[in-house]
């Protein structure tokens, strides 16, 4: 009930730009709160302080050295709030378990901290912001609920994409006006992002959990299709929210930027980063690649920069070694590709123009998909020792035989890997243009309506998305 | 705009009217909680003893083992929150009733229907808050999903829809006195290895979290308890706690923490009220294999039997 009542509202009763904005505060405000109201205090410093340092760097123009002071400082207290709230425990734990190998108890640091839900996303934002306008890419903006508006926008709040000031900020700024079929589009995007949630990756999730709990009864096979199912339980849940999220901000006048772009169709790791959470990764290119010297350093710095933003990328999902070693597991993917120069072989689609892509095509992307597939074992895992025996069991009690669970998850993972692959140079899998069989109404609505019903019919047990944790 | 609001309200009003005509038949379908309503209204004058509690009694004690008159008004997934507001409901319309054999499962003092975040991976039991609703008229809120089969249960009603009318399998497995035979031995996972693998599963799921929420609910249920029994002692009414059994490897995993806590609630009341007495066979040995659709159910034919002769010699004294 809640999106249609504020899309009612803010284009039926907030007309003008100011009520809009601060209509949008107010919902998201109400809708972050719906959760823990306490969080909506750290989401209100972290906008305020970027805010405010935003208007004193304009005041400090020409003063480069306070301006370093003044970003350097929001940025920090960013990172401080984030660091407390996300990995406070995960130091305090390793720290305490550091000292008790010397025979030393520090049980007292750990603290019973609850994580706010998408503090990673917003922070992001937040500090994107800053960086810009420090290196002015951006003029920070003296409409404070305009400002607010770009943090707390409630379709990507909690899980993304993770906007840039450069892109979303203007949008807050400049009147917005309803495009009809900006907003069907946008409809059908979050009707495909609901396919992917409650059909693939909620029906995914129940497999998944029961393989991971069980792995080490299960034999091997049954090992790898668990792998496989969370492969896309993540795929299709993150991607998911994020359709459904840039679909929604459409209706309101708003384009997010894109997030995902069928990255299992990738023919090496490096394209599959340029495909997968795009949001994150440019981010981490532009605000860590670059400014640590990017690729226009000696190899090893590169090597080293890049090593760096992939520990980071896992360091950034949570407070656990299994994320970093993810981080780097990627990292040791990527640097053959580097070293050989080959990082930025594939820029365009795959087979495009084509109905099925070659036998060299089809290899590449299946064994980039199985490197990725190994790299979600170890993200899965709750602990470093849980992956590695996975992965053990896997192939020493390998051998094909019946699927012990999720058969129907599979039916569902070859309607979504057919659908997006005749969609892949699209937007989205159900971004359809009104030509051939698609000009007809009839047609289009037929698909909606049985898209629609499968989401409700086949919809797995109701999992929480997983990357809110994040 | 007003062609966007036009298409939107046109494309949902066929959805809108098969959501009703769907919500509509699903509502002929029988179903245990419409059963059990029937049960404490049209035999309501003849109800003695009543069992109530989750699947673990309404599967698990065949009220013809125990004197007449005995009914198992239990349901499958029904916690302590329910368990009260049903008898709360039902007490004074209940004129001979004399003993109450409430079932306690080993995680019943940590749920509630309307909580998640106690268990691992649990979720609020939506459907069964909507059933309980729409077929038992009793409810703790006025959601609109909590007032639609099809909103709350989603794809679980499809599949009830589906083996009600397309497949014309039985919905609902009550006898006439109550006892759900879903779980009989016939219904038994073949693969014994298969259901024997489950049990750490199980006891995973209903082993609460160490968290505040789990410790809220369990200091609530116990006021629950507390609330059952003193509206027994105002009717006269006997409340007997009963722990049903559980299979070898089911009470050898469980935590040990969680099941003295357990005793000690259920202590807790007993001692206070003396009109309260509580058994307990958690770990009894009597049980075998045969006895057990899974680690903490009994099977309805077999194993159900089996319990309620052991609970009319020992409540009953015959």
């Amino acid at each position: 009930m809640f999106l249609p009542i504020v899309f009612l509202l803010y284009w039926f009763v907030f007309r003008s730009l100011r009520w809009q904005n601060l209509f949008v505060v107010a919902a998201s405000y109400l809708f972050y709160g719906w959760w823990d109201w306490r969080f909506l205090i750290l989401i209100a410093i972290t906008t305020f302080c970027s805010f405010a340092s935003g208007v004193w760097l304009e005041k400090c123009e020409g003063q480069r050295v306070r301006q370093k002071w003044i970003s350097a400082s929001n940025i920090l207290l960013n990172l401080v709030i984030l660091c407390i709230f996300k990995y406070y425990n995960f130091f305090g734990e390793n720290l305490a378990e550091l000292f008790s190998a010397f025979g030393m108890q520090l049980d007292w640091v750990t603290l019973d901290i609850l994580l706010p839900v998408g503090i990673s996303f917003y922070t992001f934002q937040a500090l994107s912001y800053t960086i810009d306008v420090y290196q002015h890419k951006i003029k920070p903006t003296r409409d404070v609920v305009a400002f607010f508006a770009f943090i707390s926008f409630f379709p990507q709040l909690v899980a993304g994409p993770i906007e840039r000031a450069t892109h979303l900020l203007p949008q807050f700024l400049a009147p917005r006006t309803f495009s009809y079929e900006k907003a069907v589009d946008g409809m059908r995007q979050i009707l495909w992002g609901l396919f992917k949630k409650m059909v693939v990756a909620d029906n995914c999730a129940v497999a998944v959990n029961l393989i991971f709990d069980e792995y080490q009864t299960l034999d091997g096979f049954n090992l790898f299709l668990g792998a496989i199912f969370f492969t896309f339980q993540i795929y299709g849940d993150f991607s998911g929210y994020s359709d459904i999220a840039i679909g929604t901000a459409r209706l309101f006048g708003i384009q997010l930027m894109r997030n995902f772009n069928f990255p299992y169709f990738s023919r090496d790791i490096a394209e599959f980063w340029r495909r997968w959470h795009i949001s994150l990764t440019t981010w981490f290119r532009d605000y860590i690649y670059i400014p640590l010297g990017g690729s226009r350093c000696g190899k090893w710095k590169v090597a080293r920069n890049t090593l760096i933003i992939f520990l980071v990328s896992g360091f950034w999902h949570g407070a656990n070694w299994t994320f970093i070693c993810w981080g780097a597991f990627h990292a040791l993917l990527f640097f053959p590709l580097f070293m050989l120069g080959k990082n930025r072989k594939y820029q365009d689609v795959v087979a495009k123009g084509r109905l099925l892509p070659s036998v060299k095509e089809a290899c590449q992307m299946v064994f980039t998909f199985l490197l990725a597939v190994i790299g979600w074992i170890i993200f899965r895992a709750e602990t470093i020792r849980q992956a590695w025996d996975y992965m053990i069991c896997m192939v020493t009690k390998f051998h094909i035989c019946m699927p012990e669970y999720g058969k129907k998850a599979l039916v569902y993972i070859l309607i979504l890997l057919i659908v997006e692959w005749l969609q892949r140079e699209k937007q989205f899998g159900l971004q359809l243009e009104l030509k051939g069989m698609f000009r007809y109404r009839t047609v289009r609505w037929g698909i909606y309506y049985l898209l629609f019903i499968v989401s409700l019919v086949l919809a797995g047990q109701q999992e929480e998305f997983i990357y809110f944790q994040f | 705009m007003k062609k966007f609001l036009k298409t939107v309200c046109l494309f949902s009003l066929p959805l809108l009217l098969l959501g009703i005509g769907f919500e509509y038949s699903l509502r002929q379908i029988p179903n245990p909680f419409r059963f059990k309503r029937y049960l404490l209204e049209e035999k309501g004058e003849q109800i003695k003893t009543m069992i109530i509690g989750s699947s673990v009694v309404d599967y698990g004690i065949d009220p013809s083992s125990l004197p007449d008159s005995t009914y198992n008004l239990a349901v499958s997934g029904q916690w302590f929150r329910y368990n009260k507001a049903q008898l709360e409901k039902y007490i004074d319309s209940l004129p001979h009733l004399k003993n109450i054999i409430w079932g306690i499962a080993y995680q019943a003092l940590w749920s509630d229907e309307y909580e998640s975040g106690v268990f691992y991976q649990d979720s609020k039991q939506n459907e069964n808050i909507a059933y309980y609703s729409i077929y038992m008229d009793i409810s703790f809120d006025h959601h609109l999903i909590h007032r639609s089969e099809l909103l709350s249960a989603g794809k679980i009603c499809v599949e009830k829809w589906s083996k009600h009318y397309l497949q014309h399998e039985k919905t609902m497995c009550c006898n006439s006195l109550g006892l759900d035979h879903t779980y009989d031995l016939s219904e038994k996972e073949e693969d014994e290895k298969k259901w024997l693998n489950a049990i750490p599963r199980s006891i995973k799921m209903h082993t609460a979290l160490d968290n505040e929420k789990a410790e809220r609910i369990y200091q609530q249920n116990i006021q629950r308890m507390h609330a059952v029994a003193k509206l027994c002692h105002d009717r006269g009414v006997k409340l007997y706690l009963v722990i049903p059994p559980t299979y070898k490897k089911y009470y050898e995993n469980v935590e040990e923490g969680q099941l003295q806590r357990m005793y000690l609630a259920i202590k807790e009341v007993a001692d206070k009220w003396d009109h309260v007495s509580w058994y307990d066979y958690f770990k009894d040995n009597r049980f075998v294999e045969d006895d057990f659709h899974d680690g903490n159910h009994l099977t309805s034919d077999v194993g159900a039997v089996k319990f309620g002769n052991i609970l009319r010699k020992d409540i009953f004294k015959e």
